[in-house]
């Protein structure tokens, strides 16, 4: 056996030996209907509506999250410069828009030193994003990492222009629960999910 | 005046935080400067991440101050009796998984002084940002942590080193066993302890570990299945495919959520020194 590959060896154990110290399920895992309903009902239960922080939309409104207790919301965090998959998961969010006449939707952004107010109200604008179902958020970066992390959204700042982050569309039941999260496209299940939790 | 110029600092830079139950307390400047003086002070310098953009595989890391210990069990006990809103019964649950502070006889009792004397575990990264908070620190960033635990005990870049690594790997293994104790793990340089081989630790933007595929054998992080998740996972790739130690430490950090609490998880405060 090489010492390269007994290195190798050692490394597969060790992470092991790591997965095994942490055995909670990350936040990013996405989750079945089944698997919420039951999440609902046990100690683990939590609402992302009890995050603090502050935020401003597009125009210029300060906003917290709670206020969209009661209606079931689509979320994705973005950033308006993003050129590659942003695009993709507001077009995604428009055309369950089109599905879902009730669901609405929330737009943060993951570059609040860039993503002003009137850079999201432009952004709204370009994209035909209607601001009664619409809202388009940016706040501190503290804020921001909170809420990241929460929903188990990962991003850093790659080059002084661009941002690598995992591209997942939250779905928050009316109290703020973590209903269902997709990469990139929600499935037929997740929409049907989605009717489900808005009736 | 420079006592004065240094707690004006160290405010500013425990300043970041805006949830009402992680706000930092105001505390008189004399005792914020006796905090720092109990740490250790980390030089500026640079260091190498183990993904990074093209032309950006030197970071430079600003002069700050580091934890010499990890924070013990005791010292979250006090915090939890100041701040009952951090009691594993009171708790929000947005901020700590069901597991925070489950291995302690009550909500008020972490055990017995053996115990106390040990890091504090199951602490999520929310709790672990609010204890730093309340001393009038902060968590390191993953480039601080990576960048003072590069260090062994003669050199500050230790981390090319073959023999350093291995030993680290050894280390690793016995991380979250109930025999560890803040003496095991050794002092490096700049008299920061037990960085490696005691607990694994939070940092304040573990949630920046994008990738989650650590292919070794191309030192590509991103394969054509993510690549649809990322924006610009492209860009990166690892610098030294070669360094397991912080292949093991990233995919760690890679695991976690900010609500986790595991009994191999804990964490220590930073504060800077310098405005950037």
């Amino acid at each position: 056996m090489t010492r390269v590959s007994r290195t190798r060896l050692v490394l597969v154990a060790l992470a092991g030996l790591a997965v095994a110290g942490c055995t909670t399920r990350p936040a990013s895992v996405a989750r079945t209907p089944e698997q919420t309903a039951g999440a609902k009902a046990d100690a683990d239960a939590f609402s992302v509506y009890d995050l603090g922080g502050s935020w401003r939309d597009q125009s210029g409104a300060t906003r917290s999250l709670a206020s969209w207790q009661g209606k079931p919301v689509l979320l994705a965090m973005i950033y308006t410069h993003c050129t590659a998959t942003c695009p993709l998961a507001v077009s995604e969010l428009k055309r369950i828009a089109t599905l879902d006449p009730d669901v609405r939707f929330v737009l943060v952004s993951l570059d609040p030193a860039r993503d002003d107010t009137n850079r999201l109200a432009d952004y709204a604008a370009e994209r035909g994003l209607d601001p009664k179902r619409w809202t388009l958020l940016t706040g501190s970066d503290a804020d921001v990492r909170d809420l990241a992390a929460t929903l188990g959204v990962r991003y850093r700042q790659v080059t002084p222009d661009d941002l690598s982050h995992t591209n997942l569309i939250t779905l928050l039941d009316q109290e703020g629960r973590i209903a269902r999260q997709s990469s990139g496209r929600m499935d037929d299940a997740a929409i049907a999910g989605l009717h489900a939790i808005a009736r | 005046m420079r006592s004065l110029r240094l707690a004006t600092l160290i405010l500013l830079a425990a300043a970041p935080r805006a949830t009402a139950s992680a706000r930092p307390v105001a505390r008189p400047d004399h005792a914020i400067r006796r905090t720092v003086s109990r740490m250790a002070m980390i030089p500026a310098g640079h260091y190498r991440p183990l993904y990074a953009a093209p032309g950006a595989e030197r970071v430079a890391v600003a002069a700050f101050a580091l934890d010499r210990d990890p924070v013990t069990a005791g010292e979250f006990l006090a915090f939890v009796e100041r701040r009952p809103e951090w009691r594993r019964d009171r708790v929000r649950r947005v901020y700590a998984d069901a597991r925070y502070l489950a291995d302690w006889p009550s909500a008020t009792d972490a055990g017995s002084l053996e115990a106390r004397r040990r890091p504090a575990t199951q602490v999520s990264w929310f709790a672990a940002r609010a204890y730093c908070a309340s001393r009038g620190k902060r968590l390191p960033t993953v480039d601080e942590w990576e960048y003072a635990a590069s260090a062994s005990e003669r050199s500050t870049h230790a981390g090319d080193d073959g023999a350093f690594r291995m030993r680290l790997l050894a280390l690793y293994t016995a991380i979250g066993k109930a025999v560890n104790t803040p003496s095991r793990g050794f002092e490096n340089v700049y008299g920061v302890r037990a960085l490696h081989g005691v607990v694994w630790e939070w940092t304040l933007d573990f949630n920046s570990v994008v990738l989650d595929d650590d292919s070794r054998a191309t030192g590509s992080g991103a394969d054509a299945r993510d690549r649809h998740l990322y924006c610009a996972s492209a860009a990166l790739g690892a610098t030294d495919p070669s360094d397991y130690p912080a292949f093991l430490r990233h995919a760690v950090r890679a695991g976690l959520g900010a609500r986790t609490s595991t009994s191999a998880l804990g964490f220590r405060c930073a504060a800077s020194t310098v405005i950037s």
